[in-house]
């Protein structure tokens, strides 16, 4: 790999061992996977589980990361004792601690390093903007994923160890989705039958499900979704891309950047495949998705990802006037960004009257209900990434139903599923 | 017998192979304590990979892959050695952030050649796996 000078002096030790550990990571990462020389990053996002001694050990004599960097979802084991009487050991196979010492640390850590504390999976709707070309490092792959489809921004797959050193150096190896050459589609997704202006985000939550398993580690496209459609159900559509499959890239055509045409976002080839989706598609996923047996909902989850002020202004609006069911957990991820322009829209406080649940901790696959007090039996969500997650890490405990938010906010005042 | 690839992570190592033929990934099938394969539906399901040759085709899955591996770095708990046939990105994150020595590209399929239960030499500096078949 071709390196500047200052990326040589970074590898040589000039600017400390910490910064010299992160880029020889990083070209060790890159020549595997043919990367010719480094790009600047615009911005690294990191976990918050990061383990300390690695967060030393790799930012060691290294006084500030070197690009804008900011944090993904938390999850503050003080304040889940506090609030809602939960603790957990550690989630995620031992890799989020419950420890309140080793949090407070990690913040402490990532606060003199001059990482902003921004604590969700959504930075793009607190002021994190990425535009068409930028290079973002994201951990998360629901940023990813709408940072290549929706902004045109340059994810590609990252880890919590590659996006550290890229906040650490600045640069990441110009590889994998960061090359025009590996974005264009690969596959092509043909709604049939269908008339997209009428699905709502759980029905194109579910397309987004089929669509990822099917094109697994190969970027996708997906024609005749109309211009208009949201950028709430844009998101419903794309992220569980990445959880059915890998996928991290999909062109939505006449929207993604680049991709006003099927010629455009093929790079005038023919697909590899085309997949026609029909009602029959979207019902097989649903069936999936929806695993519980009994109607009875303990918990819903709104907010995978976390909640733009759209949707929390609907959550508000549908309670308004309503009680919840004494039987039922509203559980809902919001960054703490949000929540203070939604408290002074006056949302917060209907919120709050009804007793919901707002976190900036992930609300899916580390929702700390799923494991504390025996956990959770039937989860709601509009969330195909989040049912998918609640099913698998809670061990198959957790059975979900899977439908759109007013579904789901019906069963919250019901206790029992509107499906 | 022995097999020819590229260095994914330099180092040396001998052991007793643990192979699959499934993706890995660290997070949700490794619990980093023990080492022990924690996901039920794997052919390994509680084996531990604890200082043995763990041998699989590629990796799949979370972002969060390298950090489990650096903490079941931390418990000693990682395999000796990886042989892969072909690492994608965040398993080869993985490998290098725990600093597991570790081969792919070989010149043939290592989950084909090399069966659980064979004694295998890596060399990890030369890119060299020699395969001692158990039953001989």
């Amino acid at each position: 790999m071709l390196l500047t000078n200052d990326e040589m002096k970074m590898l040589d030790g000039q600017f400390g061992p910490g910064v010299q550990r992160c880029m020889h990571m990083l070209v060790q990462w890159g020549e595997l996977f043919g990367a010719e020389k480094m790009v600047d990053v615009s911005n690294a996002h990191l976990s918050t589980n990061f383990p300390i001694d690695a967060i030393i050990e790799m930012s060691e004599s290294a006084n500030r990361v070197k690009t804008l960097s900011t944090t993904h979802t938390v999850y503050d084991p003080k304040y889940w004792k506090d609030a809602h009487g939960v603790a957990v050991e550690s989630m995620a196979g031992g890799y989020v601690s419950g420890d309140e010492e080793n949090f407070k640390l990690r913040m402490g850590l990532f606060e003199k390093l001059g990482v902003l504390p921004t604590n969700t999976c959504s930075p793009y709707l607190i002021g994190i903007v990425q535009r068409p070309g930028d290079v973002f490092c994201m951990t998360g792959s629901s940023g990813q994923i709408i940072a290549n489809s929706v902004f045109g921004a340059r994810a590609g797959r990252e880890s919590v160890s590659t996006c550290f050193a890229a906040a650490i150096t600045g640069k990441t190896p110009q590889m994998g989705l960061l090359l025009k050459e590996n974005r264009y589609a690969k596959v092509l997704f043909r709604p049939e039958n269908l008339d997209c202006r009428l699905l709502d985000e759980a029905d194109l939550g579910a397309i987004g499900y089929f669509m990822g398993e099917i094109a697994g580690t190969r970027n996708a496209a997906i024609e005749d979704i109309p211009a208009g459609l949201s950028f709430e159900k844009c998101r419903m559509l794309l992220s569980p891309m990445p959880v059915s499959g890998a996928c991290v890239m999909c062109h939505i055509i006449g929207m993604t950047p680049g991709s006003h045409t099927e010629e455009e976002a093929f790079n005038r080839k023919k697909p590899e495949e085309t997949h026609i989706i029909s009602n029959r598609e979207i019902s097989q996923i649903y069936q999936r998705l929806n695993d519980a047996v009994s109607n009875n909902v303990d918990m819903v989850v709104l907010g995978c990802p976390h909640l733009s002020i759209v949707e929390i202004e609907y959550i508000a609006k549908m309670l308004e006037g309503k009680k919840i069911s004494m039987n039922v957990r509203v559980v809902v991820g919001i960054s703490k960004t949000m929540y203070a322009l939604a408290k002074e829209c006056g949302f917060i406080d209907i919120l709050e009257s009804k007793g919901v649940i707002m976190v900036n901790t992930c609300v899916s696959g580390t929702n700390p209900f799923l494991f504390s007090h025996g956990g959770v039996g039937v989860a709601a969500t509009n969330s195909a990434r989040a049912a998918h997650y609640m099913q698998r890490m809670s061990g198959g405990k957790t059975k979900t139903f899977y439908g759109n938010m007013k579904k789901c906010i019906q069963s919250a005042i019901t206790g029992q599923w509107a499906g | 017998m022995k097999l020819k690839g590229r260095v994914v992570y330099p180092g040396k190592a001998e052991g007793e192979a643990v192979v699959t033929n499934i993706p890995f990934s660290f997070l949700g099938e490794l619990e980093p304590a023990t080492g022990e394969i924690l996901s039920p539906t794997h052919e390994h399901y509680g084996k531990s990979l604890k200082q043995k040759i763990f041998v699989c085709p590629t990796g799949k899955g979370s972002s969060v892959g390298p950090g489990i591996a650096y903490i079941a770095k931390k418990f000693g708990s990682l395999p000796a050695a990886m042989i892969v046939k072909e690492v994608e990105p965040v398993l080869a994150a993985a490998i290098i952030f725990a600093e597991i020595p570790a081969i792919d590209n070989l010149d043939q399929d290592p989950t084909e050649v090399i069966c659980t239960g064979d004694h295998v030499i890596v060399d990890a500096e030369n890119g060299i796996v020699e395969i001692v078949k158990k039953n001989l």
